[in-house]
């Protein structure tokens, strides 16, 4: 089902504002990886880019994905695009 | 004549403007999935990500074998792949939907690039977000809405397509003959 055809369907009210919502950020991520694509590999603030001392310990990295399927299918999505990071964090909060 | 329908991502067969567009400008339809190791293995590898991949591939090949058609899957690069399945059936445009990742800009340039070689011309189409001129949402200055309650509001207004639905419901053989 696509985005645009969950949108066509939703009911007045709300809670279809709220889930129209949700379906707008991932219009809003794509637009800002449209417009931003060295987002995908650095910080999105100027005040961050290039300030940030990330660690490399592929060790830790490995260790700290669980085995959990959405959050291993998720943790490409965190790395590469930076997107849904704040839905994917909470997702981790509830497993 | 013959059209490619290049599956990335978004791998159905309703609402996929893509396939809509080759549908209604092409005799025949091949759709085509190519499995790119750049994806599969890597720092990123996941078994579960490429099982419910694969799970979607199956569903999105028995979606359109119901419509008489089927799904050709290669593994390599996708330039390469498609400029050689291009020219195997003679092919006059291949549809892919349109995306965002820099990753999929520079894959589709090297399609596009690879296809320059054929009698094929590659066809980006909208289809895989909910409005589709993302790049029509700006400030009045022309920068990019990066607030994002300043971003919903103008995304709201925007017009939205129709539907790009099937013609022909699953179980009738008409369109997207096999191969």
């Amino acid at each position: 089902v696509s985005p645009r055809e969950l949108e066509s369907k939703l009911p007045r009210g709300d809670g279809a504002s709220a889930y129209a919502r949700q379906l707008c950020r991932r219009d809003f991520y794509a637009q800002i990886l449209l417009r931003f694509p060295a987002n995908a590999r650095s910080e999105y603030q100027d005040r961050y880019r290039g300030s940030i001392r990330w660690s490399r310990a592929e060790k830790r990295f490995d260790a700290w994905r669980e085995g959990f399927p959405l959050v291993d299918a998720g943790m490409p999505i965190v790395d590469h695009a930076a997107a849904r990071r704040d839905a994917l964090e909470r997702y981790r909060a509830t497993v | 004549v013959t059209a490619l329908m290049w599956f990335t991502r978004d791998l159905r067969v309703n609402d996929k403007p893509a396939l809509r567009a080759a549908l209604d400008r092409h005799e025949r339809v091949v759709s085509l999935f190519c499995f790119d190791d750049r994806l599969l293995g890597g720092r990123h590898a996941s078994g579960p990500r490429t099982q419910f991949l694969i799970e979607c591939l199956s569903e999105l090949a028995s979606a359109l074998r119901h419509r008489g058609s089927g799904l050709v899957v290669r593994r390599g690069r996708p330039e390469r792949e498609l400029a050689t399945l291009a020219r195997e059936l003679d092919a006059s445009e291949v549809f892919v939907s349109d995306d965002v990742s820099p990753f999929a800009r520079r894959r589709v340039k090297a399609v596009g690039a690879a296809l320059a070689e054929t009698a094929a011309e590659l066809r980006p189409t909208e289809g895989l977000f909910v409005a589709d001129s993302l790049r029509a949402i700006e400030t009045t200055t022309r920068d990019p809405r990066t607030v994002f309650t300043r971003f919903h509001r103008t995304w709201s207004q925007q017009p939205r397509r129709e539907l790009a639905r099937l013609r022909v419901p699953a179980g009738t053989r008409v369109e997207a003959p096999a191969w």
